[in-house]
Parts: structure tokens; C-alpha cells; sequence
């Protein structure tokens, strides 16, 4: 049902400085559960993204193993104090494997999980949680930084359980979340207007029509070339998507989306006709377990020579896939 | 799609980088005339072209100026060094009106912050440069209430201050009081360049710091020029 993506890049400053990438991205889907975590080792810990990648694992393992338990809690101060003593239990196991002090693994720490029409959300320190619902995107949890910019909280601060912010509730018509650590926030969050750039729907929709694999290996290009140069720290997503009313693949893109990721000209000419014939292509592929050219070619009435033609741009996309016998079958089932 | 269309620059937003608040609070006053005017000079322009050829600290850092002799006055308000390039020249005369200085300014400091907050601009916490060569003549109310404020924005950690005194009668008791985190440091002579060398190069590993990098700011960089 969902699809999850996550991303991390090593900022400019830390390859300038020697230090490893210290954000630290988990997904994760088991008993009907899913999850994204997102953790940035602390800058002056020297050993955070161990503690990162350990807090990361260590989330997406519980919240798959006990999402009941941790939603039907009614009690949120419990939750958090709970969930800081476990993540500190990880920790000092970690601590003792390394021989370091606990707050050499200190990181901020975002997370969702959703289990059938529920969700938890958790957050600790800076970056920003952010969802999709309606075709409208919406920040679920801005950056807890204190007053200074260079001050931030983390999973081994004696404020830990004072700053985190925790939500669970119904998903109703929500069909994304997205986590972003704060060197991300710099190119997709607005300290202006707290609000987040469209580029993220974006995102989600190509998550949705694309294989994982492509949309992952498409985002660390766009984060290596784009996004890590508007900042030296390091740079970090993670996003889950599932197909709702508003948005359930590619039919529902725009014309100007459609032509992007079909790569032909909006200015081509019969475009609208030619947009309508891949949009029934699309549709068709998507509800059938598979097609072929004859029963595409009868879809939308046009010789299978012609068809043909429109077929072969969609498996060059990466949209389809061929099968075995001349089938054809959509990259994302 | 190619990967280059999945995110493109112009897709992104346009936050504004964050900002150093640093004022020097400088004694002017005529006990400063001949060498320690000029050298002090030499050091504040040292000081600006320093952090202008920085270029990320150039963007980030926010100087402001305040003057006690004659009178209190605001002689350079925050401005990043690409709005204000160069540093004013400083001239002594008159007496010492420290207390009336600090407070003037920590309000503007307190304002350049809410204009911070209104505008969505993130910041670091502010510098507060305090230089004297003698004692404290203004209105003792008002030195009183510069040191409450002091104590309790340092304490708070919302404010770091480095207090300086200049020759063997600065009052550095005063200082003392005014700083309750940091001994004030006695400067070698008149070191002053030595001095804003050493506050550029904090500036600009302030910069480039990251939410949970400790820039240390102690005093070993300079003590081998100050006297504690």
C-alpha cells in the first residue's frame, strides 16, 4: 500500500572536514506496518552517526513490532518518557560496543509509522516533518531549535522528553509524509512562511509512478547536484506515499507533468490527443495484471504499429515493464 | 523523466542565510586620543576586512558599532558588510558613559532580534564586544541596570560577551562584575588588531557551524597577548 523512499547525502562541509555523513535514513514495512525514520548526528558528537543509525533501526523495529501498543497508549508524557528510556537503553549498548560517552551518539530524530488508517508521528530536535493530503502539502512539525540557529535538541539532551512532540491520529485523506533533516529544510522549508516547497508533491507523485528504485537513485542525483549546494551540513529525506482519491497515479497528473515524464514536448503538436491515448495506455496497464499490444491497440483504436510507438516511450520511461510472451505490465506492482 | 527534472533549483525555496549579531561597544572617550584612537581604528577595520574576506561569514555576520565619550551613540547600526562595507572612523573625546552605552546597546540588539523573528530570519546567539580604557563616569542608575541586564542574558545563555580592558586604567572590576561567565581580559599594549583577528576567525567558524557544533570561544587563542 505504501511507498517508501529515503535518501542521504554527505554535505560539503563534511566532506571538506573529513567527517562521515551524519544524517542517517530507515524504512521500514512488517506486520502491516510501516515506517520512516530520519536521524542527524549531532555535529559536535564524534561518533552521531552511529547513534543515528542505531536510533533509526531501533524505531522502525518497534513501532513495527508494537505500533498497537505505542497508538492505544492514552497517555503521551508515558509515550515519551518510554520511548527516551528505550532509545537510551540502544544507546548504552552502543556506548559500550564503542567505548564513548553517550553523548558522542546524540541525534535528532524524526519518525512516522502507519498501520491501516492510523498514524504516529515523533519528533526530536530540528529538521521538519511534513505530509500530503488533498493534493496540498503541510508541515506536521516545524524545527524545534530553541532561539539560536546553531542550538538544537537530541535524543540524549536532558530536555529530550520536554522538546519532543508526538501525534497519532486517523489518516482520513492523507497520502504522504515526508521527513527532511535540517540541512534539507534549507532547500525545501521556508523559515519565512513555515511552509514547504511544491517540489515535495512532486516527489510523491513520482513515487507513485515510478519504481523505488529509479525515484532513489533520481533523488541522491538531484540531492548531489541541487540540494547539497545550498548548504555545508548534510542533506536527508525519507517519504512514504500511498494512492488515494486525489491522487492515484498517472492519470491524475497534469498535462505539463505528463509531458515531463513521458520527456515530449508540450508544444508537439496533436499533444492533447496523443497525452489522452498514453493517459488509456497508462490506465489500462495499471488495472489488468498485464496487457498486450493487440488488446492496448483495440483500447485506443489506433493500428498496433502506432501503438506500438506509444508503448515503447512509456517502457523507455521506466513506467512499464515487458513480460514474458509480448505482456506488458505496469514498474510499480 | 530524467533525474535532473525530478528536483530543480528553481523548485527550491530562498531562506535567508542565518545572521551573527555582533556589536562593539567601544570607549571613545578622551582618555583614548593619539595611539590607542588609531590603533583601535586600525583594529575595527582590520576587523571588517576580515570578515569581508570570508565569504560566507561576509553574508552572515551583522556589525554594529556603539560609541561612549562625547556622548552615546549608535555610529554603524546591523548591517551585513555587503550593505556596510567599511568601518566608521572612530574619535576620542569626553568622558566614560558605559552603563548609558551598554544599554543602548542591548536594545539594539533586542531589535535587530525581532526584526529577525518578524521576517523568518533564524540567528545565532549575539556578540557583545565591550572595550574601555578607564572607569565609569556616567550615571551609576544607569551602569546598575546595564550590569542586571548583562548578568541575566549571559546567564540565560542569550548573550556572549567579551569584555576588554585597555591600559593600566581600565576598571577592570567593573568588567568583572559586568561579565559573570568570562573574565574580562586586560589587553597587551594596544594589541588591538591581534585582538579582532582572533573575533574574525570565531566569527567565521560561527558560520559555518551546524545545530550542535560547540564553537569553542575561549580566551587560549588571544591569551597569549592579553593579560588576565
Amino acid at each position: 500500500m505504501w511507498k517508501l523512499v529515503k535518501c542521504a547525502v554527505q554535505g560539503r562541509g563534511h566532506v571538506k572536514a573529513g567527517t562521515p555523513c551524519q544524517d542517517k535514513v530507515c524504512t521500514y514495512t512488517g506486520n502491516g506496518v510501516s515506517v520512516i525514520a530520519l536521524a542527524d548526528g549531532a555535529g559536535s558528537a564524534r561518533l552521531s552517526h552511529f547513534g543515528a543509525q542505531r536510533v533509526t533501526q531501533f524505531v522502525c523495529e518497534e513501532f513495527s513490532d508494537h505500533f498497537d501498543d505505542w497508538f492505544q497508549e492514552p497517555d503521551g508524557v508515558l509515550v515519551k518518557k518510554q520511548l527516551v528510556q528505550k532509545i537510551l537503553e540502544q544507546l548504552t549498548d552502543l556506548r559500550q560496543e564503542l567505548n564513548c560517552e553517550l553523548r558522542d551518539l546524540a541525534s535528532t530524530l524524526l519518525v512516522v509509522a502507519a498501520k491501516e488508517d492510523c498514524f504516529l508521528l515523533i519528533h526530536i530536535g530540528d529538521g521538519v516533518i511534513g505530509y500530503w493530503r488533498d493534493g496540498e502539502l503541510k508541515v506536521a512539525s516545524h524545527p524545534e531549535n530553541g532561539e539560536f540557529a546553531n542550538i538544537t535538541f537530541f535524543t540524549t539532551s536532558s530536555n529530550a522528553i520536554s522538546t519532543m512532540k508526538i501525534a497519532k491520529g486517523n489518516l482520513g485523506n492523507i497520502a504522504g509524509f515526508v521527513l527532511m533533516s535540517d540541512g534539507t529544510a534549507e532547500s525545501f522549508y521556508s523559515h519565512q512562511t513555515s511552509s514547504l516547497a511544491g517540489v515535495l508533491a512532486k516527489i510523491m507523485k513520482m513515487t507513485l509512478i515510478f519504481p523505488q528504485e529509479k525515484i532513489e537513485k533520481d533523488l541522491l542525483e538531484s540531492f548531489e547536484q541541487v540540494v547539497i549546494q545550498r548548504t555545508h551540513d548534510d542533506c536527508s529525506l525519507a517519504l512514504m506515499v500511498r494512492p488515494t482519491d486525489s491522487f492515484t497515479g498517472f492519470e491524475d497528473l497534469s498535462q505539463e507533468e505528463k509531458c515531463d515524464v513521458l520527456e515530449i514536448n508540450m508544444l508537439t503538436p496533436d499533444i492533447k490527443k496523443k497525452l489522452a491515448r498514453y493517459t488509456k495506455i497508462m490506465r489500462m496497464i495499471n488495472r489488468r495484471p498485464s496487457c498486450t499490444l493487440v488488446s492496448l491497440s483495440r483500447e485506443i483504436h489506433l493500428k498496433p504499429k502506432y501503438t506500438r510507438k506509444y508503448l515503447m516511450n512509456v517502457l523507455r520511461c521506466g513506467l512499464i515493464q515487458s513480460c514474458k510472451n509480448g505482456h506488458y505490465k505496469s514498474s510499480v506492482k | 523523466m530524467s533525474a535532473n527534472d525530478l528536483i530543480r533549483t528553481q523548485d527550491l525555496v530562498n531562506n535567508p542565510v542565518p545572521r551573527i549579531p555582533v556589536c562593539l561597544c567601544l570607549d571613545t572617550s578622551a582618555s583614548m586620543m593619539g595611539p590607542p584612537i588609531d590603533e583601535l581604528n586600525q583594529g575595527v577595520q582590520l576587523f571588517f576586512n576580515s570578515i569581508r574576506e570570508d565569504t560566507v561569514a561576509s553574508y552572515m555576520a551583522e556589525i554594529g558599532i556603539v560609541t561612549f565619550g562625547v556622548n552615546v551613540a549608535c555610529i554603524a547600526d546591523f548591517a551585513s558588510l555587503k550593505i556596510q562595507p567599511n568601518a566608521p572612523l572612530l574619535q576620542a573625546a569626553g568622558m566614560t558613559p558605559m552603563g548609558e552605552a551598554i544599554n543602548l546597546a542591548l536594545d539594539l540588539l533586542e531589535a535587530r532580534k525581532k526584526e529577525y523573528k518578524d521576517k523568518g530570519v533564524e540567528y545565532y546567539q549575539p556578540w557583545l564586544v565591550l572595550m574601555t580604557d578607564g572607569v565609569p563616569n556616567g550615571d551609576p542608575l544607569q551602569l546598575a541596570r546595564a550590569e542586571n541586564r548583562l548578568v541575566d542574558l549571559v546567564n540565560e545563555k542569550k548573550l556572549t560577551i567579551f569584555p576588554i580592558g585597555i591600559g593600566s586604567a581600565a576598571d577592570m572590576a567593573t568588567l568583572e562584575a559586568l561579565s559573570p561567565r568570562r573574565k574580562p581580559l586586560k589587553l597587551q599594549g594596544l594589541k588591538f588588531k591581534d585582538f579582532f583577528v582572533w573575533l574574525s576567525q570565531s566569527v567565521s567558524q560561527t558560520s559555518q557551524s551546524r545545530p550542535g557544533d560547540i564553537v569553542p570561544l575561549n580566551s587560549n587563542g588571544i591569551t597569549s597577548w592579553c593579560e588576565i
